[in-house]
């Protein structure tokens, strides 16, 4: 099928030179006769016409030399970009211009060119062709640098699914600076203070609002003004004046829809000096959740009255935040939920004898029990984990709280287990996850065992590091030496070798040193 | 109504509070009610769509009728059962317990935070 087409294209090129000639032969003629009959003033004029011709032509010449050299030094082309076509929501002349923003995306062209085309899909309503094109693009990417995470997590977000996209670019902050352009960071930052002051989280908007290399003109407003509304000082610098509120408006974007922000903060009284917390009284007595008096003769039914209440306020979808268990329910209230149930044991025994007997069921009222026992052991771990409460804050002399700190330690310890095995066989099996995708897979991994030598303390991180070490060490080893993910697997390093010293593990401590002192 | 040691629904889907039933009610009692119940959902009658658990309101459906009807027909299933039916149905669900003092709350969410960059899609 080529020939063919080469012939048919070459024919017309030649059509086109002969029309050309055909053009250019009148114009020659009447230069020549213009020159003929108007004599040494035409040729005067002809001459400032090619001169004014010839200065706009430098011109423009400078003004691009000029252009291209503002831009390696202050990096003008990428806010001139994000501000015009990008804001305009055209999607592929974004992916194609970005190619001149170099000075912005020093090691990460293509990853500058997929985050500007995911930007400009924000900014238009989501056209799924527009969105398939653009995964095609990241996924055709070797590499997974940086670029390419924030991309996939705005298009996450720009398919609407917001707590995906949280989740990808929160992996941002887990990424080698050095590898990491700071264009990028700052498009993720700005994605993830939007969301959290959508959500109401102010805390996350102060801290991340500030944020040296990753702060712009809209978190940075965000931020000041939350510390002013709250009463705040923010990372770094003081409560902010009346006229820095007005400053970082005057410099953000979206200025509109945030003036009644600006007002609410002018109005709020600035604090200058952060108040010294008060002296701690005595710890006032804790009131009783459930009335003792309603199940008098019942601590069974007490028992599950008091389970019920907190039950009742765990998240009621898989993967949402248990913000009112973790600010209700504190080690205090745990406590008073395990004695109710072992007060309730010996009882709720007695009964089920009686009902077994009663039913002529084959099953003994012991082993029930211990079923039961164990359900109500498994669910005080689950509301603890989520509640964010340590081991430590279990009564072990009350045998329900020892099975319930038995449960979740169990629990903490098979989940980074299962993790960190899951790393080790991928690594081995050379099986390469997407770009987002491997980032995705480390954070979780590296929550689950925050979240363990959290609530665990260093007991469970003592068991847990020979393992974690062993299986984190060989990923990050596969991700720099195959893979050439400087950018991911640097950091690990990083990681380990803070994990090694809070263990005091001297082999480890000695290894990750060699490790993070390796640059490309 | 899996009778699992995990089964994080054995109170709020108990077949007891399913039916409207105590634990002391007779098989009888439950066969009745059962059948009284799925006809009042194929009519589909408002009262009979929700029912009271210890964590709440609950929507009752045909199939968790007829699966609290075969749970209790096990006398080995019904033993679990009674047990976490001890409680009896509140008349509303649990009051949230108090929360602790906190320091100045923040303002209200800002939902114009995406629109603000100029972002369509959030």
């Amino acid at each position: 099928m080529s020939a063919p087409k080469d012939r048919v294209a070459g024919s017309r090129s030649r059509s086109r030179r002969r029309s050309g000639r055909r053009r250019l032969g009148p114009v020659l003629a009447l230069l020549a006769l213009a020159i003929v009959l108007g004599g040494p003033a035409f040729v005067t004029q002809l001459y400032a016409i090619g001169s004014v011709l010839g200065g706009l032509i430098l011109l423009v010449g400078l003004g691009g030399w000029l252009f291209a050299l503002l831009d390696l030094v202050g990096g003008l082309v990428w806010p001139v970009l994000r501000r015009t076509v990008i804001a305009a929501g055209l999607v592929r002349p974004s992916y194609y211009l970005t190619v001149l923003a170099r000075s912005a995306w020093e090691r990460e062209r293509e990853g500058g060119q997929v985050v500007a085309a995911a930007l400009a899909l924000l900014h238009r309503s989501h056209d799924p062709a527009l969105a398939t094109w653009l995964e095609g693009k990241i996924q055709a990417r070797a590499g997974s640098g940086l670029g390419s995470v924030v991309a996939t997590g705005l298009l996450a977000a720009s398919r609407g699914d917001r707590d995906g996209a949280r989740d990808i670019l929160l992996g941002v902050d887990t990424f080698d600076p050095d590898y990491a352009p700071r264009a990028a960071r700052r498009a993720a930052n700005d994605w993830l203070v939007a969301d959290a002051a959508a959500r109401g989280d102010w805390i996350t908007v102060m801290r991340r609002g500030v944020q040296p290399g990753q702060a712009t003109a809209y978190t940075a407003f965000l931020a000041r003004a939350a510390a002013r509304i709250r009463g705040e000082a923010l990372a770094g610098e003081p409560n902010p004046t009346d006229l820095g509120l007005w400053w970082s408006w005057l410099l953000a974007p979206g200025r509109k829809a945030m003036r009644p922000l600006l007002d609410q903060a002018r109005a709020a009284p600035r604090v200058l000096h952060q108040r010294k917390p008060p002296p701690p009284g005595p710890a006032p007595a804790t009131v009783p959740l459930v009335d003792p008096a309603d199940h008098a003769d019942d601590p069974v039914a007490h028992a599950q009255a008091l389970h019920a209440t907190w039950l009742a306020l765990r998240p009621k979808t898989a993967g949402q935040p248990a913000t009112e268990l973790e600010q209700r329910l504190s080690a205090t209230r745990m406590q008073e939920l395990c004695r109710a149930w072992e007060a309730a044991w010996p009882v709720a025994e007695r009964r089920m004898r009686q009902r077994a007997a009663a039913l002529t069921a084959q099953t003994r009222a012991e082993e029930a029990l211990a079923a039961i026992r164990r359900a109500v052991a498994v669910e005080l771990a689950g509301l603890a984990r989520a509640a964010k409460l340590p081991l430590d804050g279990f009564e072990v002399e009350v045998a329900t709280a020892a099975e319930a700190a038995s449960e979740l330690r169990a629990e903490l310890l098979t989940g980074v287990e299962a993790g960190s095995e899951e790393l080790r066989a991928r690594t081995a099996a050379d099986r390469r996850l997407p770009p987002a995708e491997e980032s995705r897979a480390w954070n979780q991994f590296r929550r689950g065992y925050e979240e363990a030598t959290l609530l665990g303390g260093l007991a469970l991180r003592y068991l847990m590091f020979p393992q974690v070490h062993r299986d984190v060490c060989g990923y990050a080893v596969w991700l720099w030496n195959d893979r050439k993910e400087y950018g991911l697997s640097g950091p690990m390093f990083q990681w380990l070798l803070r994990e090694a010293e809070a263990v005091g593990d001297i082999e480890a401590i000695e290894l990750q040193r060699k490790n993070v002192g390796a640059k490309k | 109504m899996s009778q699992k040691p995990d089964d994080s629904q054995a109170m709020a889907d108990n077949p007891f509070y399913v039916l409207g039933l105590r634990p002391d009610c007779s098989r009888v009692d439950v066969e009745r009610e059962g059948q009284k119940l799925l006809g009042m959902l194929g009519l589909r009658l408002k009262s009979a769509a929700t029912y009271m658990s210890p964590l709440g309101p609950r929507p009752r459906t045909e199939d968790k009728v007829r699966a609290a009807m075969a749970a209790l027909r096990d006398h080995e299933k019904r033993l679990a059962h009674e047990f976490w039916a001890s409680l009896p149905p509140p008349a509303a669900p649990p009051k949230p317990p108090p929360a602790p003092e906190t320091s100045g709350p923040g303002p209200a969410p800002f939902t114009g935070a995406f629109a603000a960059l100029g972002w369509r899609r959030s």
